[in-house]
């Protein structure tokens, strides 16, 4: 009797694990393709290093914004030293997985590069823009947030 | 109990120990000549699938990336030169996912015991993977031959060994860190740059342009001075351009008021074109400037052992 509890048991596993595994083949295993990096709008700094030091508090960044428009154009108020200094047109290098911004300034045929990150920090989407304005020996990284009132 | 046992040897025996021994080097080099630096190591009980990891601290206007060569000899394979290539800026080790070693090492070790920040790490790894097993014990010797830096200067070089199936850990078993006295670069170009001792004055970074931010230190900790006991300190500054033309910033203000960093230190941050006006055709070639009180009354200068009149500390201002 408990022989046949026990076979009964069994079958009623392998019609279970057989019934999950035409479940899972009947699931849609396409990856779910990534989104394109959208940067419209104004940024501003939140955090500045150079050369990995943090120099956020040593002067005043709370000033300057980038502002990127949907149609490439892009502006700056307040300038700091950046990658460029005057307005122009932007482009990402892949518009799914960016790793450089691509920026020209408007009369200008030469491009301006700057290595671009895309994280999430604080529960907030940040740019990390990395560049030399000054002496190539000099690495400066500005975090942007987007302006809250355009969250 | 048996299972307890054998869980506490495995890891036992998994936890590999570097050990670096000794650092040869010349306390003297000169600017623009090769320099040797030699480095024994050598590792103890470990298993893994590894390669050697070597990083070096050294004066970022040395471009040591482009002009360094590393090789080393081991007790795996004596008699053999084999070689080590520099770690590419997008491979992080292995505890310290997103950074670079030159980031997760400053980290950790910022630029060890010297006093300015314009240093870098680079790292190397060697050519050869090793499969480890337990109980190895294997030395090796480090040979790292790089250009001088064209500049005069005094710093203290950093070693660091690890390997790369460890990658930065928490477990300082793993990797151990070494600095030099301090070692002095003769017959190069310009005002010797001492990454060693702290002065009253501080310029950093020590490469730059007119379009690079500055910050000016005054650091009251490095020895009695006339402006230990002042409440505000003040930059008093001039910028010399290419085309001989001066441009002062001499009041005391706002705009040149100094923050006070900690204890006796004050620093002023600044965008070098911005805060001296200077225009677009123009290079800043050298800063004079000094430090003063409120009223003026009381100041820091640069001061002589001959005896010569004080005169405004000098910074100059070159990108290399």
């Amino acid at each position: 009797m408990k022989q046949t509890l026990y076979i009964k048991l069994l079958l009623f596993c392998l019609i279970g694990f057989a019934a999950a595994c035409d479940k899972f083949e009947s699931q849609n295993t396409s990856v779910p393709e990534e989104a394109e990096k959208v940067i419209d709008g104004t940024w501003k700094i939140t955090k500045a290093t150079r050369n990995g030091v943090d120099i956020t508090g040593l002067m005043d960044f709370s000033q300057f914004r980038i502002r990127f428009n949907h149609d490439k154009t892009y502006s700056i108020a307040n300038y700091l030293p950046f990658v460029v200094k005057a307005d122009g047109t932007w482009s990402l290098d892949d518009p799914q997985y960016p790793f450089h911004l691509n920026l020209i300034e408007n009369g200008s045929s030469e491009t301006f590069t700057s290595t671009f990150n895309y994280p999430v920090v604080n529960g907030k989407r940040t740019i990390l823009l990395s560049f030399s304005p000054g002496c190539r020996n000099n690495i400066y990284t500005y975090s942007f947030e987007k302006e809250t009132s355009e969250n | 109990m048996a299972g307890f046992a054998s869980l506490l040897l495995t890891t036992i025996v998994f936890v590999s120990c570097v050990y670096l021994d000794s650092v040869e080097y010349e306390s003297t080099l000169k600017a623009g000549d090769d320099a040797t630096f030699t480095v024994d190591m050598h590792i103890d009980a470990s298993k893994a699938s590894t390669r050697l990891i070597f990083s070096l601290l050294v004066p970022k206007s040395w471009n040591a990336t482009q002009n360094t060569t590393v090789t080393y000899t081991d007790t795996y394979n004596e008699g053999i030169v084999k070689t080590m290539s520099v770690v590419s800026s997008d491979v992080a080790p292995k505890n310290c996912p997103g950074m670079t070693w030159d980031a997760a090492l400053k980290e950790k070790y910022g630029v060890g015991p010297n006093v300015l920040n314009d240093m870098e790490w680079i790292t190397f790894q060697s050519d050869e993977m090793y499969e480890i097993f337990d109980g190895d014990k294997q030395n090796a010797k480090i040979s790292i031959v790089t250009k001088v830096g064209p500049e005069n200067m005094r710093f203290k070089l950093g070693f660091f060994v690890n390997h790369s199936d460890d990658g930065l850990s928490s477990d300082e078993k793993h990797y151990k860190v070494l600095y030099s006295d301090c070692i002095e670069v003769i017959d190069g170009e310009g005002e010797l740059i001492d990454f060693c001792e702290m002065h009253f004055n501080l310029l950093q970074p020590s490469n730059a342009t007119k379009d690079d931010i500055l910050t000016v230190k005054f650091q009251g900790e490095a020895e009695a001075n006339d402006l230990d006991n002042a409440n505000e300190i003040y930059l008093i500054a001039k910028a010399f351009t290419n085309t001989g033309h001066e441009y002062a910033l001499t009041e005391r203000t706002a705009k040149t008021k100094m923050i006070n960093e900690e204890g006796k230190t004050y620093s002023l941050t600044f965008w070098a074109a911005d805060y001296f006006g200077i225009p677009a055709n123009e290079e800043i070639l050298r800063i004079e400037y000094y430090f003063t009180n409120e009223d003026g009354s009381k100041s820091v200068m640069q001061t002589y052992e001959t005896g010569e009149p004080a005169t405004w500390f000098l910074s100059m201002l070159t990108c290399k």
